[in-house]
C-alpha cells in the first residue's frame, strides 16, 4: 500500500499500466515492482521447477522472483526484472512461467511430486526406454523448462555497441562511488561514474542516513549535478558493468529505453559499452542474503533492506503488519522507518544478547520456523525460549547478513576472501590488476567509513597516475558498527529454500554432499543452485554454508565457484548488435557492380566481396542457360569479366627478385621485363598456400597476384617472411588490389575488343602470351597482361578504380559489337574445369605440388618456403590423392562435386575410399559433365574406370580417370 | 571517340546530415606510398627537411607543407604523401606505390562527431591522444583503415573503395542513434 | 584485452593476430635435418607462464611483433618489433 508523506516518486504524475490482463496505477519514478506492492500485488510468478507462487523479493538486479515479460510495440523481451523496469504510462507486463494463470498454475503439480525431482534427479531419470528420449522426454521438457518465451517475430529494434575511454571507471554511484568520483575528477583525470539505476545515490535512496545533516538522498543529486558539470566527467546511469577483462577493459550495458512508452525507433534499446581504463574503482555496495528456515519463499518473505528502500524511495508499505527477522543490526533500520511510518513492525532478532530500547518490539534470541499463505503470507511461526507462538503478518522482512558485491574482483579466476567479523566475502587486492573496491563492496559499511575510504582510494589512485592527490573533506555521517552473528539456517518440519530461481534447498544441498559431490563446484552443478538468472546473488553464500556444515568444513574452506561476466544477464542482441541485415559483414562492391546489377546478374559472396554469378538474357531461364551460352560466348567470340578481386601485391626493391624467389617454388628472378609467370606459394609445411602470377615490370619491380580467397593470407605471410625471417632483404611491397581495376577480356576476339579501346593498338607482335606492358585507353594509363584463366587468347586490362566503371561499361558495348558480352563466375568456373586449371577448391590444405602434378615446379636451385618439408616421404608416393580429370563412363551421366571415388568391386567403405571429387561442371565445349578430383596414385589410372558415390544425394556413377586438361592440351589457343 | 569517365567510391551517396553531423566526401585526394630503405633512410630524412621543413612525423603525427601536401607514417615500412606526389628529390630515395584509387575517404564533422564514431572506432579518440595532426591506422567497423584529424571538430576516416557503401551506411546507423540519444536526454 | 604496439600505441588486441611462438624466427636450415624441422614446425613447451609470440598488427601498421607474455595472467609484459629484434 502507498504511505502519505514519504517516498521520492513524483505524485503528479500517475500512470496507468497492465499486469497480467489486469489494470494498475502507479506514478512517474514508481518500477513495476514498486507499483504492484503499492497495489498490493504480491503474487508476481511460480518458481522455474515446482511453480511455486513466488512474490517480490529484493529491490533491484539481484532479484530472484519477480521475472516479466514486458510487451511494447512488436517487442516482446522476456526475464525482465520488475525491481529494476521503470515505470511508464500503458506499460504492458506478464508474469511467467504459469498457464493457465498466476493463481491457477497447472504445473504445481511438480511440488507434489518434488520427492522426485530433488537435486540431480534428471542425471538419474528420462534415460529408459532411450527411444522414448528424442520423442517424448526431450520435446515434455523443452516445453515445460525456461523461464519467458521469446516472440518469433523480428521485431526491428535497434541495439548497438560502443567504446569509450578514462582514466579512472568507477563502478557504482552511490556514497562510494559519488566520493570517489569526485576527488579523481578533481585531480583532473578523466572519470566515468557508472551506476544501474536511474538515479544515483545507491542506498543513500533507500536510508535514512544523513550526510553533513542533510539527507543522504539530497547529499547524492547534489554531488551527481556537480560531476555532471565537469568536462572531465562522464556520467552514465542505467549502466551496468557487467564484467572485467583483460587489460583494464569493461563490459558495461546501457539501457537506454527501457523507461519510454513510444521510444524513437531510431533510439536504441541498450548500448553495450566497451570501456577502456587505466583504473577502475568498485563501488558495486553489497547484496542482502536471506535465512533459510522452513517455507521462507511465500509471496510477502523480503528482504528487510529492500521493505526499508520501497518505503524510503517509493513510498510504498510492503505489509499492513510486518515482522523483521534477522541476525544483525542493520536490519533494525527497517523496523525503525516502518514504526516512524506508523506501521505496524516487530523484530524476531536470531541473537540471544541483542539488547536496547526501541520504540518497537523487539525479540532476542527467536527463528521463523514456518509461514503459511500459499498465494500470500498470512502467519509466521517462531520459536522462542522453548516455546513455539504464531502471528498474523503480512509482510516478512529477512535479513541474513550483507555480501559485498565483489564479482567483478574475481572476473579473472579470482576468489574473495572470507571476512569473519562481517560474516561476509571481500575482495581480495589485486586479483584484478587496475581494479580496486571501496565502501561496501570492500566490508565497509558505516557511512562515514565508507566516504573516508572511497576519497582515500580514489587518491592513491589519482597518485598512481601520476596526479597530485586531492585535498578534500570529508563529510559528517554516521559511523555505527556492523554487528552480526552468523545466521545461515533454521532447522525444523518443511522445506527450507536457498535458490528461489531454481528451487534449490538445504536438503538438496546436504543432499549433494552426500552423494559425493562435496566441492562447490560439484554441487553448484548438481543442485543447480546458483545457475539461474540471478546466479545466486541471494543464495551462494547460504549454500555453501550449509555444504560447509554437511562436509565438516569452514566457510573459507569451502571456497566460492568461479566468478564469470557478465553479472546481470545481457541479451545476445546487444552482444551482437549492429550484426543484423546489412551490418552482418563489411560488402566489398566491385566498380563494376552497378552495371551487372542493371543487367539482372545476381551475386555471389566470395568471401566479403559480391561477384556476378551469371547474366541471365531474356529466354533463359535457369543458371545454367546463362552459363553454357558465355562458356560458348568465350570460346567462340570474347568475354569480358571483372576479376578486380584478386589480390594484387606491388614488390619493389634491390632484393625483390631474391626475396621472391625464396616466397615462390619457382624461379622470379630470372622472369624477364614485361613477361609474366605462373607461380606457387608453399606453407613451410610443405602444403600449397596459393597461386597466382608474377609480373616482372622493371629491374626491381614486380607485381604479384593471388587468389581472391588468400589475398590478406598472402599479404601476411609475404610480411611475416620479410620482417621475421629476412629482415636483411631491401624491399617493399604494399597492397594495390583495390588501387587498379581489372578485366579479363578473354577469346578469339579479345585482341580484336582490346583495339577498339586502346590509344595505340596491338598487333601478334606486341605482345606474346605471358608478357605484360603499359597501355592507355583514353588517355589514362593502364597496363596490359596476357594471362588466360579460360584457356582462349586472352588478356587482362587494369586501370586505376576510378575508371573502372566506365572502362567496363565501354568494354561491354564494344563487345556487343564482336557477338560477346559480360560472364560471372559460373562461366569462369567452367571455363576452367575444362581447362584443368586449380582453385582453392583443389588447393584446401592438404595437397601439395606434387599432388597437383606440379612438383616440378619447385626448382632445385634454391630454397623457398616449404621445399624442405615438401620432400618429406609421407608427402610423396602412390599413397597421396593426386589431381585428376573425370568423365562420365556409364549411364548416369551426373558427376557431385564432394562425392568420394571407390574402385570398382570394392566394398564402399571409409576403409576403400580412394579420394573425392573437388570441382564440377558441365562443359557445352565438349557437351558432357566434367570434374576434377583427387585421387589415390592418381596419375597412374589415367584410362581406368572408378566407382562415384554421393553418400549425400545417394547418385552413384561409373566414371573414366583422365588428364584433368580436357580440352586444347597442347595450348593452341593460348599462345595463338 | 574513346572517352573513360571518372567514378567516386562514394557515387552519390554523400552528403549527408543527422542530427547536427555532416559527412562530405574527400575528393582529389592523391595518396602515394614511400618506402625508404635503411640505406636511403639519410637521403629522405633530408628531403622531408628540404620539402616540409621538418623531422620525419613521428607514428601517429601528421605534418604538412606550404603547398598542402601532408605526410604521415603510413606503416611499419611506408610513410604516406597525400595531395600531391611525393617530389623528385624525395622520390629518388624511396620507392614510391599510388593508393589513391584503391581508398575512399570522407569527412565526419560536428559536435557529436566523436560519439558518433564511438560507435566504430575502438580507438581512443578523446582529444588529450588524439589530437588535431593526428593520424592512425586502424579499425573501422570491422575494416581496415584510418583516421586523422585535420581540425578540432572534424575526423577525416579512410577505408577501401570496396568498401565505401558499409562505411557510409554503419555512419548513418551511428548518427541515427546520436540523434536519438541526444533527443531523448 | 589491449596491445601495445611499438609504432602506434595501445590498442585493443582485436587490431591483432597471432601465430605463434618467437622461435618461428628461427628457421632451420633446409638441410638441418627432419628432427629439427619436426621441433620448429609442430613441438612447444606448453608453458604456464612467460612465453614469447609472434603477433602481426593486421589493423594498424601492419609490422610483426615479439610480444612477451604471461599465459596465467595475461599481462602482457613487453611488445617489440620482430624486424630488429635479433632472437
Amino acid at each position: 500500500m502507498r504511505v502519505e508523506g514519504k517516498g521520492r516518486i513524483d505524485r503528479s504524475t500517475p500512470l496507468t499500466f497492465q499486469f497480467d490482463g489486469r489494470s494498475f496505477t502507479g506514478f512517474a519514478g514508481d518500477t513495476v515492482a514498486s507499483a504492484l506492492l503499492a497495489n498490493d500485488e504480491r503474487l508476481v510468478g511460480r518458481s522455474f521447477k515446482y511453480h511455486r507462487p513466488r512474490g517480490i523479493v529484493t529491490q533491484g538486479a539481484e532479484e530472484p522472483n519477480a521475472l516479466v515479460t514486458i510487451k511494447r510495440g512488436l517487442a516482446q523481451t522476456p526475464n525482465v526484472r520488475a525491481t529494476t523496469q521503470p515505470l511508464y504510462n500503458g506499460l504492458v507486463a506478464h508474469s511467467q512461467n504459469a498457464f493457465p494463470s498466476l493463481k491457477f498454475d497447472a504445473m504445481a503439480i511438480n511440488d507434489r511430486l518434488s520427492a522426485f525431482l530433488g537435486a540431480g534427479f534428471y542425471y538419474k531419470t528420462f534415460m529408459w526406454p532411450r527411444a522414448l528420449w528424442e520423442r517424448v522426454y526431450e520435446p515434455f521438457i523443452r516445453r515445460a523448462a525456461g523461464l519467458g518465451a521469446l516472440d518469433h517475430t523480428y521485431d526491428g529494434e535497434r541495439y548497438e555497441k560502443a567504446n569509450c575511454h578514462c582514466d579512472v571507471l568507477v563502478i557504482g554511484g552511490g556514497p562510494a562511488g559519488l566520493m570517489a568520483a569526485h576527488v579523481a575528477a578533481l585531480s583532473g583525470l578523466d572519470v566515468i561514474i557508472a551506476d544501474d539505476a536511474v538515479r544515483f545515490g545507491g542506498r543513500l535512496l533507500n536510508d535514512q542516513a544523513q550526510i553533513d545533516g542533510k539527507c543522504g538522498a539530497q547529499w547524492a543529486v547534489q554531488m551527481i549535478e556537480q560531476l555532471g558539470q565537469m568536462p572531465n566527467v562522464t556520467v552514465m546511469p542505467r549502466t551496468t558493468v557487467t564484467g572485467a577483462y583483460d587489460g583494464g577493459v569493461y563490459g558495461a550495458l546501457q539501457r537506454q529505453s527501457d523507461h519510454l512508452a513510444e521510444p524513437s525507433s531510431d533510439l536504441p534499446v541498450e548500448t553495450f559499452w566497451r570501456i577502456a581504463c587505466d583504473r577502475a574503482i568498485l563501488c558495486a555496495g553489497a547484496l542482502e542474503r536471506h535465512i533459510a528456515f522452513p517455507d521462507n519463499d511465500r509471496p510477502g518473505v523480503m528482504m528487510a533492506g529492500a521493505v526499508r528502500g520501497y518505503l524510503n524511495q517509493y513510498g510504498v508499505a510492503a505489509g499492513q503488519k510486518t515482522i523483521v527477522f534477522a541476525n544483525n543490526d542493520d536490519a533494525h533500520k527497517t523496523a525503525h522507518d516502518l514504526h516512524t511510518a506508523g506501521i505496524d513492525v516487530t523484530v524476531l532478532d536470531t541473537r540471544e544478547n541483542r539488547k536496547g530500547t526501541t520504540p518497537f518490539s523487539v525479540i532476542a534470541g527467536a527463528e521463523v520456523i514456518g509461514t503459511s499463505g500459499r498465494l500470500g503470507l498470512k502467519s509466521v511461526t517462531f520459536r522462542h525460549e522453548g516455546k513455539t507462538k504464531t502471528v498474523g503478518c503480512d509482510c516478512l522482512a529477512v535479513s541474513g547478513g550483507w555480501n559485498p558485491t565483489v564479482h567483478l574482483t574475481c572476473h579473472m579466476n579470482g576468489r574473495p576472501t572470507w571476512n569473519d567479523e562481517i560474516s561476509s566475502f571481500v575482495p581480495t587486492p589485486n586479483s584484478v590488476p587496475g581494479l580496486i573496491a571501496a565502501g561496501a563492496a570492500n566490508g565497509t559499511f558505516s557511512t562515514s567509513k565508507i566516504l573516508g575510504e572511497a576519497a582515500s582510494i580514489a587518491n592513491q589512485v589519482v597518485s598512481e597516475l601520476g596526479k597530485s592527490p586531492v585535498a578534500i573533506d570529508i563529510p559528517d555521517a554516521e559511523d555505527e558498527p556492523t554487528i552480526v552473528s552468523p545466521k545461515w539456517e533454521v532447522h525444523g518440519i518443511g522445506r527450507a529454500w536457498l535458490d528461489f530461481q531454481n528451487d534449490v534447498t538445504t536438503k538438496d544441498v546436504r543432499q549433494a554432499a552426500q552423494e559425493n559431490f562435496r566441492s562447490v563446484e560439484h554441487m553448484k552443478r548438481y543442485t543447480t543452485q546458483g545457475m539461474a538468472t540471478d546466479q545466486g546473488k541471494s543464495s551462494n553464500v547460504l549454500a555453501l554454508a550449509v555444504l560447509a556444515d554437511a562436509t565438516g568444513r569452514g566457510i573459507p574452506q569451502t571456497g566460492t565457484t568461479t566468478f564469470r561476466p557478465p553479472y546481470t544477464p545481457v541479451s545476445l542482441t546487444a552482444l551482437g548488435a549492429g550484426a543484423h541485415g546489412m551490418g552482418f559483414a563489411p560488402q566489398r562492391k566491385l566498380t563494376s557492380h552497378q552495371t551487372s546489377q542493371d543487367l539482372q546478374a545476381p551475386n555471389i559472396e566470395a568471401g566479403l566481396w559480391y561477384r556476378p554469378s551469371y547474366y541471365p538474357q531474356n529466354g533463359e531461364r535457369t543458371w545454367r542457360d546463362s552459363c553454357d551460352r558465355e562458356v560458348a560466348m568465350v570460346r567462340n567470340a570474347v568475354g569480358v569479366c571483372d576479376v578486380s578481386t584478386l589480390g594484387k601485391i606491388d614488390v619493389k626493391g634491390p632484393d625483390a627478385a631474391a626475396f621472391l624467389d625464396f616466397v615462390y617454388t619457382n624461379k622470379m628472378s630470372t622472369l624477364g621485363e614485361g613477361r609474366v609467370r605462373y607461380g606457387l606459394m608453399l606453407r613451410e609445411d610443405g602444403f600449397v598456400m596459393d597461386d597466382g602470377t608474377c609480373a616482372r615490370l622493371g629491374p626491381n619491380h614486380f607485381l604479384m597476384t593471388t587468389t581472391t580467397a588468400a589475398a590478406g593470407q598472402v599479404m601476411r605471410h609475404l610480411e611475416f617472411v620479410h620482417q621475421c625471417l629476412r629482415p636483411d632483404f631491401d624491399l617493399s611491397f604494399s597492397s594495390v588490389t583495390e588501387h587498379w581495376a581489372q578485366f579479363a577480356v578473354a577469346g578469339p576476339s579479345s585482341r580484336d575488343l582490346l583495339n577498339c579501346i586502346l590509344d595505340r593498338s596491338i598487333g601478334d607482335k606486341d605482345l606474346k602470351y605471358m608478357g605484360c606492358m603499359d597501355i592507355a585507353v583514353a588517355g589514362v594509363a593502364g597496363r596490359l597482361f596476357r594471362i588466360s584463366f579460360s584457356g582462349e587468347h586472352a588478356y587482362e586490362i587494369a586501370v586505376p578504380a576510378r575508371f573502372g566503371a566506365s572502362l567496363f561499361d565501354l568494354l561491354l558495348e564494344q563487345a556487343d559489337r564482336l557477338k560477346g558480352g559480360p560472364y560471372g563466375l559460373e562461366a569462369l568456373n567452367v571455363l576452367r574445369i575444362e581447362k584443368g586449371f586449380i582453385t582453392h577448391a583443389e588447393i584446401d590444405g592438404r595437397v601439395t605440388a606434387n599432388d597437383l602434378g606440379l612438383a616440378r615446379m619447385i626448382s632445385d636451385e634454391k630454397d623457398c618456403i616449404g621445399k624442405t618439408m615438401s620432400n618429406r616421404p609421407g608427402l610423396n608416393g602412390p599413397h597421396r590423392l593426386q589431381l585428376v580429370g573425370l568423365k562420365p563412363a556409364g549411364a548416369v551421366k551426373q558427376i557431385v562435386a564432394g562425392a568420394h571415388m571407390f574402385t570398382e568391386g570394392d566394398a564402399i567403405n571409409r576403409v576403400n575410399d580412394q579420394g573425392h571429387i573437388s570441382s564440377v561442371g558441365y562443359s557445352p565445349t565438349l557437351e558432357v559433365n566434367l570434374g576434377l578430383g583427387m585421387l589415390k596414385n592418381g596419375r597412374a589410372r589415367i584410362g581406368e574406370i572408378v566407382n562415384m558415390v554421393d553418400h549425400l544425394s545417394g547418385v552413384r556413377a561409373a566414371l573414366e580417370v583422365c588428364d584433368p586438361v580436357f580440352f586444347d592440351p597442347e595450348g593452341g589457343r593460348l599462345r595463338g | 571517340m574513346v572517352e573513360l569517365s571518372e567514378k567516386s567510391p562514394f557515387d552519390g551517396l554523400l552528403p549527408f546530415s543527422i542530427g547536427d553531423v555532416d559527412v562530405t566526401e574527400v575528393k582529389d585526394l592523391s595518396l602515394h606510398l614511400m618506402a625508404p630503405s635503411k640505406s636511403s633512410m639519410a637521403g629522405f630524412v633530408k628531403a622531408v627537411k628540404k620539402d616540409f621543413k621538418s623531422d620525419v612525423p613521428q607514428p601517429r603525427q601528421m605534418i604538412s607543407n606550404s603547398i598542402g601536401q601532408t605526410l604521415t607514417r603510413f606503416d611499419h615500412a611506408h610513410y604516406l604523401i597525400m595531395s600531391g606526389a611525393p617530389s623528385a628529390a624525395m622520390a629518388k630515395h624511396c620507392s614510391v606505390t599510388e593508393q589513391t584509387d584503391g581508398w575512399a575517404v570522407l569527412d565526419v564533422r560536428g559536435k557529436n562527431a566523436r560519439f558518433v564514431l564511438a560507435r566504430l572506432i575502438l580507438m581512443d579518440l578523446r582529444s588529450e591522444t588524439f589530437p588535431v595532426g593526428s593520424f592512425a591506422r586502424c579499425e573501422v567497423a570491422h575494416m581496415a583503415g584510418a583516421i586523422w584529424r585535420p581540425d578540432e571538430d572534424a575526423y577525416r576516416i579512410m577505408v577501401f573503395r570496396s568498401m565505401a557503401g558499409t562505411l557510409v551506411h554503419k555512419l548513418q546507423v551511428a548518427m541515427e542513434s546520436v540523434a536519438a540519444l541526444e533527443e531523448s536526454d | 584485452m589491449r596491445m601495445n604496439c611499438p609504432i602506434c600505441g595501445t590498442r585493443d588486441a582485436r587490431e591483432f593476430s597471432y601465430l605463434g611462438h618467437a622461435n618461428l624466427r628461427n628457421r632451420p636450415d633446409p638441410d638441418a635435418g627432419d628432427v629439427v624441422w619436426d621441433e620448429y614446425l609442430h613441438n612447444r613447451d606448453n608453458i604456464a607462464g612467460v612465453v614469447e609470440d609472434l603477433w602481426s598488427h593486421d589493423y594498424g601498421c601492419s609490422a610483426w611483433l615479439v610480444v612477451t607474455r604471461n599465459t596465467q595472467n595475461h599481462g602482457i609484459i613487453s611488445t617489440r618489433l620482430a624486424k630488429e629484434d635479433a632472437s
